[in-house]
């Protein structure tokens, strides 16, 4: 295999590709392709775009004396395609005149839209895109026609033409992923992200994740690497980089079948002890479903993992059925029963708001909230995402409101969507804004985590205490303004605005004493390991070492 | 889950209440395009943007106009300022490290009249009835260091509460601006 890690020699007038996207932790996205390009003998350069302060600086890189000849930019979320496409339209007013093509699953299934709106645009690059980008960087240094590239649309004349899906990556024969740059750490362990598949065996109709693979692989909707192979990148990360901590990124780390679950992760496990890996712990996904205790004997026992995000999404019989989640509410609480017998952290978020969503399914996600409070979760509405079921059946019924950019919808249910629209704004600080106290505490938690995991000769019982009181006090004030809310609807009161806004006070009055003690947990901890910084403090500073110069020539002081 | 960036928080939530903008596809790209462009253009001036993400929020947003609370941090103390539906503010106070720095005192210099308060080591809470339209009010703040039993320096500090937001700004800090 060949080794991404190795970056070629970069001459001061070598022809470059630039990729541009969100570089929150190691992009893996990006970072396959800038592998893929080096290997085919192409400089790649990341450029990290994800805040507003990055903006100039990449438009400075690009529109240099000594710009790329190929830009690629992530469109891989749909809420944040604007940032993208307004990227491109400063990238040609700067005057940059190389071609310019866009990836990832919005851009995918949007494809034909964007390249119509946006002349800016030459090109998207279809599915997972290693082959794509480089058959288009040949052809843009050949000169030659767009026709035969697989994967690929672009704008012929007045048309917007698609050229056949290729073959999906093997995912065998891929290169390493670009790893340039220091490792991000929580209290001084380093952590990286890596993938052992690509895919996921289910097929929620919100998820277009699931809707991407079946487009390229029907049915199955998932691709594994081998055992062997992914702890070869394992070990040798630890060597290079030192890495300690390992999250996975996979869509989902399970398989369908639980005994097949089993004998991969050990399989795994083997694989790293015969290659004489040391200390390390992983971060991994799961749906409720694959949360099986002897599944997890294996994952907490040999693959030392230390956080397990379980996708939840909702416990109610309505909910499981519109968002098509294979599940059940007992396997729901059976899933939380088993990470707490393995002494697991786990987190979760609901979409207890999704089109078909009434009062009652709402208590009914309330109170598998309340039932688990001491594990963080976060609540939401479901999304239309582009090419979901989900989207399509809200447009065949006439209720999908705005435009591909930006999908909305009105709940069938007129009580369930005005308890939306009371809710989302008194909750927006906690759950959806900069700084959310419902993401950050994850942080808090994790920080617990990695700390009772590397140094148990250390770590106090009484800060484990102390994060789970933290996070039951804030899951169970949630729940209270909900149950408030839906009261208020369900009374038939009107003073909405008064409601509002005592829910508000009181919220962002828990969430301030809240933070400040997350802070000083964190604060406590540090000092006892004297080991580096927590997540709970570290916030923006960990950037990767890639954004660092953009942090030096931008804005921050 | 399928939209979110990937975060060592697992999965970052949408905020749902951003949906249907005005516009269509492109003139929503242009009017977002200005706003780069003109906070680009600040930045360089040394204005210190908002909309830190680091591990956490992949697509921030600002936080609702109708419930915009400020809140500061300086020399140890962490303040919030809410308006109330009665039109007062509330003040909520903590020091940064309670373990090691209790409250002696916080007064109320100007602009507003005392309508309640309760002070305890670790938690201020004054609920103020401003003076003025421009709800700009002065209080002064003394912590006290519990190793040394030494009263810190006054930390004055300024809140304006206006419309339906907060802002705080620091008078005599250590690094007052």
């Amino acid at each position: 295999m060949a080794n991404g890690l190795q970056r070629p020699e970069s001459g001061v007038d070598q022809p470059w590709v630039a990729l541009i996207g969100p570089e929150l932790e190691e992009n893996l996205a990006l970072r396959y392709l800038a592998a893929a390009l080096r290997a085919s003998g192409y400089e790649a350069r990341i450029l990290p775009y994800h805040e507003d302060d990055h903006f100039a600086a990449v438009l400075a890189q690009v529109n240099s004396e000594h710009p790329p000849f190929l830009v690629g930019v992530s469109m891989a979320f749909q809420w944040r395609v604007l940032d993208a496409t307004a990227l491109v339209m400063a990238l040609r007013d700067g005057g940059y005149d190389g071609h310019i093509t866009a990836g990832g699953h919005f851009a995918t299934f949007a494809c034909t839209e964007l390249l119509t709106d946006f002349p800016e645009l030459d090109s998207i690059c279809r599915h997972e895109s290693e082959p794509t980008i480089v058959a288009l960087a040949d052809a843009i240094r050949a000169d030659r026609p767009f026709a035969d590239i697989p994967g690929l649309a672009f704008r012929d004349g007045e048309q917007v033409a698609r050229t056949c899906l290729g073959a999906v990556p093997d995912l065998a024969s891929l290169p390493f992923p670009d790893r340039s740059g220091e490792p991000a750490r929580c209290l001084g362990h380093a952590i990286s992200p890596i993938v052992g598949s690509r895919g996921c065996y289910a097929n929620c109709t919100f998820c277009c994740i699931a809707a991407w693979h079946e487009q390229t692989l029907p049915g199955k909707r998932y691709r594994l690497r081998d055992p062997d192979d992914i702890a070869a990148e394992m070990v040798q990360m630890q060597r290079e980089r030192g890495i300690e901590i390992f999250v996975f990124h996979d869509d989902n780390f399970f398989l369908p079948a639980r005994r097949a679950s089993k004998e991969r992760f050990e399989a795994l496990a083997d694989a790293l002890e015969r290659r004489g890996i040391g200390r390390f712990a992983t971060v991994v996904k799961a749906r409720p479903t694959d949360v099986r205790d002897d599944v997890f004997d294996v994952l907490v026992n040999r693959l030392n993992c230390i956080r397990c995000y379980i996708g939840i999404e909702t416990d109610a019989d309505q909910g499981l059925d519109t968002l098509r989640r294979w599940s059940s509410s007992k396997k729901n609480h059976q899933a939380i029963e088993v990470a707490q017998a393995h002494d697991l952290y786990v987190c979760f978020n609901m979409l207890i708001f999704d089109p078909d969503t009434t009062l009652d399914s709402l208590e009914t996600n309330l109170d598998f909230m309340a039932w688990a409070p001491e594990y963080p979760s976060n609540f939401g509405r479901a999304e239309l995402y582009a090419g979901t079921p989900l989207l399509a059946r809200l447009q065949a019924d006439g209720r999908a409101t705005g435009d591909y950019m930006r999908w909305n919808y009105e709940l069938y249910d007129a009580d369930a969507q005005r308890v939306f629209e009371l809710a989302m704004p008194v909750f927006r600080p906690r759950n959806f804004a900069a700084g959310a106290l419902a993401n950050e505490i994850m942080g808090t938690r994790f920080d617990l985590e990695v700390a009772r995991f590397f140094h148990p000769e250390i770590f106090e019982a009484t800060w484990l205490d102390e994060g789970r009181r933290l996070t039951r006090e804030l899951t169970l004030g949630s729940v209270d303004a909900m149950r408030r809310i839906i009261a208020h609807v369900r009374d038939g009161h009107t003073d909405d605005a008064l409601l509002q806004r005592m829910i508000a006070i009181d919220l962002r009055r828990e969430e301030r004493r809240i933070w400040l003690r997350c802070r000083q947990l964190a604060a406590e901890v540090q000092a006892r390991l004297g080991t580096g910084a927590p997540l709970t403090r570290i916030g923006d500073i960990t950037a990767t070492p890639l954004q660092q110069p953009l942090l030096a020539t931008g804005s921050r002081s | 889950m399928s939209e979110s960036d990937r975060t060592l928080l697992p999965e970052i939530l949408p905020d749902p209440s951003a949906a249907s903008p005005d516009g269509n596809p492109r003139e929503r790209t242009r009017a977002r395009l200005q706003t780069l462009l003109a906070r680009a253009s600040a930045a360089g001036a040394g204005v210190v943007m908002t909309g830190c993400t680091g591990f956490g929020v992949v697509d921030p947003l600002p936080m609702d106009s109708g419930f915009i609370e400020g809140c500061f941090e300086q020399d140890g103390v962490a303040g919030l300022a809410r308006l109330t539906t009665d039109s007062n503010i509330e003040v909520v106070l903590n020091p940064e490290d309670p373990s090691n720095f209790d409250f002696v005192s916080v007064t109320l210099v100007s602009g507003a009249t005392e309508v309640s308060r309760t002070l305890n080591a670790d938690e201020a809470v004054l609920v103020l009835t401003p003076a003025s339209a421009d709800g700009e009010v002065l209080l002064e703040i003394v912590l006290r260091c519990e190793q040394d039993m030494a009263d810190g320096a006054p930390l004055q500090v300024r809140l304006v509460a206006s419309g339906l937001t907060t802002e705080w700004s620091v008078v005599n800090g250590s690094s007052a601006q």
